[in-house]
């Protein structure tokens, strides 16, 4: 029976040596080894979105390029206000979702607690959040100007070449950053339900992502609401 | 206690700052800086994902395989975007005034009036 513990143990110190020649390589199966495990999956998945989103970006960047006076009468047809709004909501949102992070990396009950607020508030902001952009789609879907055969800038005008184009891209780049921003509200609630059973691991790695879908909407942002709004 | 007064400080002065660089987005956009507009909007989006990837993901104190995969993953989005752009940012576009499409009368005497069978006997 000793001999049948000792073993493993003996497996495992006989790479201690390797081990201690690399420092920050956390011990298997410890939770600094855990923390590192879901730290680089969730940044291996968000690796894959960063061109999942890049795709569009180019696409994006192809229409500017051909048509870019299309591009600018189309953007000031944006709400500018709403935009900014909502990326004030959601640069707000990502703090809190730091914030729980750090909170519910605590033993402490308090700083659970503490967590469960945080990632409520985060919950709060996103829904406002998806609440604003639809409200701002529900009036651009009245204004006509949703891609396809009835649409326009001014009533009885023909649009100019690529503003459909600016449109199209918009809509299918902030509808799947609102799919996003679904998950990830339904992924919060769900945590900050179970906030108090010290579930620090999958909050941290949500944050990870909350904060990932937080930076596709600072490069939305300025290539949606501000292209040439002085004019 | 100062210990969580330390954290609120950081994540509040950081989202201080992202409100500020936000404020500054939208000032500029409403100045006529030419190309210089986009740049800046660019350049202030840049800066705020710095903050956000720095301060709320901590990718400098996270493990060096994370970080390996931040620099790779700027790394393929680079090739995406300059591959991708090479074509359309190196074409020579002419434009040229629209022309109603119009049906071009088909050229008799050079099409192959034989009917299918007959090819079918052609020497191969």
């Amino acid at each position: 029976m000793n001999l049948e513990q000792g073993a493993p143990m003996a497996a495992g110190m006989g790479t201690e040596p390797s081990r201690s020649r690399r420092p920050s390589a956390p011990h298997e199966g410890s939770h600094a080894h855990r923390q590192a495990t879901v730290q680089f999956g969730m940044w291996v998945f968000l690796a894959s979105e960063v061109l999942f989103f890049g795709g569009l970006f180019l696409a994006y960047t192809q229409g500017r390029v051909n048509w870019p006076a299309g591009f600018a009468a189309a953007s000031r047809h944006t709400d500018v206000w709403l935009g900014t709004l909502n990326t004030a909501l959601l640069l707000t949102s990502s703090g809190f979702a730091a914030l729980a992070a750090e909170f519910s990396a605590r033993e402490v009950g308090a700083a659970r607690r503490h967590a469960r607020i945080c990632l409520w508030a985060t919950v709060a902001l996103g829904l406002t959040f998806l609440a604003v952009k639809g409200f701002e789609w529900h009036s651009e879907w009245i204004e006509g100007l949703f891609p396809g055969p009835g649409f326009q800038l001014e009533p009885g005008q023909a649009p100019p070449m690529g503003a459909e184009q600016f449109f199209m891209l918009y809509f299918v780049m902030t509808g799947l950053h609102a799919l996003h921003m679904v998950a990830g509200v339904i992924v919060m609630g769900v945590l900050a339900w179970r906030a108090e059973e010290g579930v620090a691991l999958p909050i941290e790695a949500a944050a990870l992502y909350w904060h990932f879908v937080d930076i596709v909407w600072i490069f939305l942002y300025p290539l949606l609401y501000l292209v040439e709004r002085h004019s | 206690m100062s210990e969580t007064a330390a954290l609120l400080k950081r994540v509040g002065l950081t989202v201080l700052a992202l409100l500020v660089l936000l404020a500054l987005s939208l000032g500029s956009s409403h100045l006529n800086l030419g190309s210089g507009n986009l740049a800046a909007s660019l350049l202030i989006a840049s800066m705020k994902a710095a903050l956000v990837v720095t301060i709320f993901m901590k990718a400098g104190r996270s493990v060096r395989l994370v970080r390996l995969v931040l620099v790779a993953s700027l790394a393929w989005l680079a090739l995406l975007l300059s591959l991708g752009s090479l074509d359309f940012l190196t074409r020579d576009v002419q434009p040229a005034a629209w022309q109603v499409p119009r049906q071009i009368e088909p050229a008799v005497e050079q099409l192959d009036v034989r009917p299918p069978h007959d090819a079918a006997k052609r020497p191969r």
